[in-house]
């Protein structure tokens, strides 16, 4: 029987349904390219792909990440060797190759799950193949996730370029697909049968695949979809455009018993741009390759191609409030962050202390880090922490009276944390001293987030907000940058408050992270845009963000600022002449109210 | 002189590597000059592999290492390892640490592909060996360290690197898709390269220059002429960027090393790219190469035309 449909069976024996996966999953091992797979969990994402592994033959390994996840775990473990040398002994380490560097099939579960430095480095490592200057013997790895983080779509498509499949599956129920729903109910559960292929065969198929010309017609077809579908093709990188999806070519041309690829052959673009595509896209993409191939007078091939693309709510983007909003660039030098060189001392610690409170509750994290502060104890792991080892175990150790490692140091350091969006007024009633106090407020917030390596994002609003972007991004590390510009700022206009609330929540919605907090300085009341800020109170809560107000000045603060902090769990605080003259800071009750 | 040697190496580039000619022309003056060169794009734009090809393909011995987030100085430098010998006299015992000489100290060319994710503390260290070309006591023979990076789109998987660090790197451009770039022959030329099956990409490089040619073409370099008025043009230009691009800030990295000296090196590598033993204003152009990450964006931007400026007011 034909491996390729006997592999296809071995995969509906104990997987209903899920058509597009299987076909998928089938071309990347003949195309030796990594899948991700996205999609609810309890879908068979999981299962698909060690059903896969077993039938292929693959030496498969499973890695199933989750927070703690060590690099060691994957990579391998560091050992050390005492061996003799003439007349003394030498002590060095190797690595055991761990799981990663040796499979020929890796599936990881969750991907996202891992910490995100570590999730770097693993992904790097699966789209280059190699390590230490040596190929892996890795084929395919098989990814799978539920919807990826909150990052934005070119970010993701950075960090999962090593993946040259990318496909989004739903559940059978919510995909719609009753005949194998119903299928799964009457399934009794199935043994798995012995694996379809050799890892011979493997080899051999894999072999087959790779010498599939691609014809003219699939090149001209290649091209004219790509002319044709820029947003679509905007996901892929030079290298998925033309290295992946040649081989993809030839695989699926090779799946359907043809030595030749053709236009047709495009089909199998849904794999590659799958978890991008919106189901209206997917059908229509398939459906100008049909018309490109006709166009070719090639035709689509029969009992094919009737692709369900069903997707799961990937709706649009609400449109967003047209709100007078203005993008700007933080103004260059990239300097150095030199000493505060205000006059006027102003004692925030109160408004500090309020920000650090809020931010334990959040995602501060300590790491790990060769440079960071000594906290605890842990075991030796390489030859060069031994000048980091306690200096008695390490003698101990030396002389090779120490039954077990000596103790290091384990070196920590607290991760950067949070998020600070800094909304300043600097409408015209805001001169003189207001204005200095407001600068001198800012001023501390942007240091108190340099010291915390916070990102932060700045707002300068009178009727209008004014975003400003530190290399085209508004949550940036660039306090050099924005210190100057809180020199700069020059009072003018009236004042909206709905405006630059708008324009920093949208920033922070697109912002993963747990402790995300706003800060706005006014001293005036909304003339412009709506004074209650009812829609962006709401975005707030449903976000998370705290909006901490802070109402400079000597009139009343409007009631509206101790419902935005109180609703928010943020604070409210009044700046106001202290007893030298300079300025005081004291919290403000109402906005403390009934805080959960 | 072998000016057939870069020939050829450029052929082994443009056999592999579709486009990018201003990184591949880059590459070939970093190796001329024996300057180090930076490579910043999205992920799967080529630049390792043209690191690797101009790596394999000059004939010296490479080190090629990827870095991580849990780089440690040992992994590039060799193997550490400890040594317990009993005194020549008496009756004690010895215990030293030491490094066996690996990687970055014993390569001549290395490629570290990307340094957008080394933690700061490593890569201090890594760049400051890479610029004095010596650890301890130890005289490098690194001619040319390549390296390559993303452009950090979003802090969560990546720490933006410091633009001092980037100042080791005489050299320093943009790579970018060329499925984005906006005359799209470039894209359609990629896509017949890979459906003509011709390139079968192997990870052995043949080298195809000998040792002796790089040599003797690293020396002429030191030999070209640099005519007085193309100096009095780089000055221009350079105080032109202080005053009109507000490039004077003290921590700015408009620095004498690199511009005064390095900038020097790599006309006189221009020009012998260019088969000439004598440097051109056109020349200047290499500043371009220079500038991406060590001035405002809107000045880097505007040089080629500042220096076209420039030389037009001195015809
Ligand atoms: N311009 C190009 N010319 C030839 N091959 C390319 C080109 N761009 C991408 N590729 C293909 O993509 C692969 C990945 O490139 P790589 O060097 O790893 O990219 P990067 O280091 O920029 O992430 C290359 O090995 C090659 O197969
Ligand atoms: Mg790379």
């Amino acid at each position: 029987m034909n491996p390729l449909r006997s592999l296809r069976e071995a995969l509906d024996e104990r997987v209903a349904g899920q058509e597009q996966a299987k076909e998928a999953l089938i071309l990347a091992v003949l195309a030796r390219q990594h899948v991700y797979l996205e999609g609810p969990p309890g879908c068979g994402k999981s299962l698909l792909a060690a059903e896969l592994a077993h039938h292929v033959a693959a030496e498969a390994v499973a890695v199933s990440l989750h927070r703690d996840t060590r690099r060691a775990e994957l990579l391998g473990e560091t050992a050390l060797r005492r061996r003799r040398v003439d007349g003394g002994e030498r002590l060095s380490e190797e690595l055991r190759p761990g799981a990663l560097l040796t499979a020929r099939v890796v599936l990881i579960d969750d991907l996202f799950r891992a910490p995100p430095t570590l999730l770097a480095s693993l992904l790097r490592l699966l789209s280059e193949r190699r390590w230490e200057g040596r190929a892996l013997a890795l084929e395919t790895a098989v990814a799978t996730a539920t919807p990826g983080p909150a990052v934005s779509a070119a970010a993701l498509d950075s960090l999962l370029d090593g993946f040259g499949f990318q496909i989004r599956l739903s559940g059978l129920v919510a995909g719609g697909d009753w005949s194998a729903a119903r299928r799964l109910l009457d399934a009794t559960a199935a043994e798995r049968s012995a694996p379809r292929w050799t890892p011979a065969l493997r080899a051999e198929l894999q072999q087959r695949a790779r010498r599939v010309e691609i014809g003219r017609g699939a090149r001209e077809a290649w091209w004219r979809l790509a002319r044709r579908w820029p947003d679509a093709f905007r996901g892929l990188s030079d290298r998925r455009f033309s290295r992946v999806l040649a081989d993809a070519l030839r695989a699926h041309a090779f799946w359907r018993g043809r030595e030749r690829a053709d236009a047709a052959d495009l089909r199998v673009l849904r794999y590659l741009l799958g978890r991008r595509l919106d189901a209206e896209t997917a059908v229509e993409l398939e459906r100008s390759v049909e018309e490109i191939a006709g166009e070719l007078g090639e035709a689509p091939p029969a009992g094919r191609g009737q692709g369900r693309a069903k997707a799961a709510g990937w709706g649009g983007s609400g449109s967003k409030g047209a709100e007078p909003v203005e993008i700007l660039d933080l103004a260059l030098p990239r300097n150095r962050i030199g000493p505060s060189r205000r006059t006027d001392p102003v004692d925030v610690g109160l408004l500090l202390r309020a920000l650090r409170g809020t931010s334990q509750r959040g995602s501060a994290q300590v790491r790990d880090d060769p440079g960071g502060a000594p906290r605890q104890y842990r075991e030796l792991r390489r030859l060069d922490e031994l000048a980091d080892a306690d200096p008695v175990d390490a003698a101990l150790f030396a002389e090779a009276r120490l039954p077990e490692r000596p103790r290091v140091h384990r070196r920590q350091r607290q991760d950067a944390a949070g998020e600070l969006a800094l909304l300043r007024d600097v409408s015209a009633s805001m001169e003189g001293r207001l204005h200095r106090w407001a600068a001198g407020l800012a001023d501390a917030l942007v240091r108190y987030a340099a010291r915390r390596r916070s990102r932060v994002a700045y707002v300068e609003f009178d009727h209008r907000a004014r975003r400003y972007r530190c290399d085209s991004r508004f949550l940036h590390r660039g306090y050099a940058r924005l210190l100057g510009q809180l020199e700069r700022a020059e009072p003018g206009g009236r004042t909206n408050y709905q405006a630059p609330l708008r324009a920093a929540l949208e920033e922070l919605e697109h912002a993963p992270g747990a402790d995300r907090q706003v800060v706005m300085l006014t001293d005036g009341l909304p003339v412009a845009g709506d004074p209650e800020v009812l829609s962006e109170r709401r975005l707030a809560r449903r976000l998370g963000v705290r909006v901490h107000t802070v109402f400079v000045g000597l009139g009343p603060c409007p009631p509206v600022l101790d419902r935005l902090s109180r609703e928010t769990g943020g604070r409210g605080f009044l700046a106001r002449p202290g007893p030298g003259g300079g300025m005081g800071l004291r919290e403000r009750p109402a906005a403390a109210g009934a805080r959960a | 002189m072998s000016g057939g040697a870069l020939q050829r190496l450029r052929g082994l580039l443009d056999r592999h590597v579709v486009g990018h000619d201003s990184a591949k022309q880059a590459l070939l003056l970093a190796l001329l000059s024996r300057e180090h060169v930076y490579l910043e794009g999205p992920p799967g734009t080529a630049k390792t592999r043209m690191a690797e090809l101009v790596a394999g393909g000059s004939g010296l011995s490479f080190f090629f290492y990827q870095l991580h987030r849990d780089t440690r100085m040992a992994e590039l430098v060799g193997d550490v390892v400890l040594e317990r010998r009993p005194l020549d006299e008496g009756d004690g015992e010895r215990i030293a640490q030491r490094i066996e000489p690996g990687g970055v100290l014993s390569c001549e060319v290395c490629v570290l592909d990307d340094i957008s994710r080394a933690p700061g503390e490593a890569l201090n260290v890594l760049l400051r060996v890479l610029n004095e070309r010596r650890f301890g006591e130890r005289e490098l023979p690194l001619m040319t360290a390549i390296a390559t990076g993303n452009p950090v789109s979003d802090e969560y998987y990546n720490e933006p690197l410091d633009p001092a660090h980037l100042d080791r790197f005489a050299l320093q451009l943009r790579v970018d898709s060329l499925l984005q770039a906006d005359p799209p022959e470039a894209a359609r030329a990629l896509l017949e390269r890979f459906a003509s099956g011709e390139v079968r990409e192997q990870p052995e490089v043949e080298p195809v220059l000998s040792r002796a040619e790089l040599a003797s073409l690293q020396q002429a370099v030191g030999e070209v002429e640099v005519p007085g008025r193309v100096k009095d043009s780089l000055l221009e230009i350079l105080r032109s960027l202080v005053a009109d691009y507000g490039c004077d800030d003290p921590a700015a990295l408009l620095t004498d090393r690199s511009f005064l000296v390095k900038a020097v090196k790599l006309l006189r590598g221009r020009a012998l790219l260019a088969g000439r033993r004598t440097v051109e204003p056109e020349d200047l152009a290499v500043l371009h190469w220079m500038t991406r990450f060590r001035v405002p964006e809107a000045a880097h931007e505007a040089l080629p035309e500042l220096i076209g400026k420039t030389l037009g007011k001195r015809r």
